[in-house]
């Protein structure tokens, strides 16, 4: 049988989500971004949306077709405050990871998680 | 005596000789040879109402009224994103689900969270939470991939 099927179920190794590509695309794009930056409540909203969309795009360059995308980014401001981030995820751990990052300078902090699953 | 035709090739793009045999659901449910346990339209899509109620539960089931105190606050995103994830897993769908938890304290500062996302937008669904008390702001979001093999 000559049949051209080629339809993958299952990523291959070199086609899987590789968190470590990830967190550098990220923290890239996070310091040059966000160096120097002062936290303004006004900019803050706009900068958060950009830096989601831009990392997003970024990481759809990287070669990760057939993954579906989640990038989160929180920007808050550092007056001393605790804050605590937690997630899970309920996901084909084979296939599917996730990458984060956090940033810090002295009047903000940014966390950025991008998670990653295969889409079947 | 019913036939369906089935067609069968060999893979060997990636040097594993796995064969496949592609059949046509359609075919075979018309011919009385398979059970109509694929779910239905309705069963899969994502539905915002039954997420948020599972998400307003676990917010209140594990911190209630309490205030922030640094001690506890591990235990409590722990908690609540465990006990939505749960919950959302009994709702039997063939989803993925990405839960997120933020606890932050309250005092004046700001905090921005933004997320997008690369996916299919008639399968798949986002829902975010907010519960700000005296001392704590909480933002939940959970994120559902739906995936089926087909």
């Amino acid at each position: 049988m000559t049949d051209t099927d080629t339809y993958l179920i299952r990523p291959n190794h070199q086609h899987k989500f590789k968190p470590a590509i990830v967190k550098e695309c990220i923290r890239e794009i996070v310091r040059e971004r966000l160096s120097g930056m002062q936290y303004d409540p006004e900019e803050v909203p706009e900068l958060s949306r950009s830096l989601a969309e831009t990392i997003k795009d970024k990481v759809k360059q990287s070669g990760f077709e057939r993954y579906k995308l989640v990038v989160q980014v929180v920007i808050g401001e550092q007056r001393g405050q605790g804050v605590k981030m937690s997630s899970r995820c309920l996901w084909d751990a084979d296939t599917d990871n996730y990458a984060e990052d956090v940033f810090m300078n002295d009047s903000l902090f940014c966390v950025v998680a991008v998670f990653g699953s295969y889409y079947y | 005596m019913a036939s369906v035709k089935l067609r069968a090739s060999f893979k060997n793009t990636t040097g594993s000789h796995i064969p496949v045999l592609k059949v046509d659901i359609g075919e075979l449910l018309s011919l009385g040879l398979a059970m109509d346990e694929y779910q239905t339209e309705e069963e899969t899509a994502f539905v915002v109402e039954e997420v948020s109620k599972i998400i307003k539960e676990s917010v209140e089931a594990t911190i209630g009224g309490n205030a922030y105190q640094h001690s506890r606050v591990n235990q409590w995103t722990t908690n609540v994103v465990e006990q939505c994830l749960s919950q959302l897993s009994k709702l039997g769908k063939p989803f993925k689900y990405i839960v997120t938890c933020i606890i932050m304290q309250k005092n004046g500062a700001g905090l921005q969270t933004a997320s997008t996302c690369f996916w299919d937008n008639s399968t798949d669904g986002t829902q975010r939470s907010t519960s700000v008390t005296v001392s704590l702001i909480l933002v939940l979001g959970s994120c559902l991939d739906s995936s089926s093999i087909l």
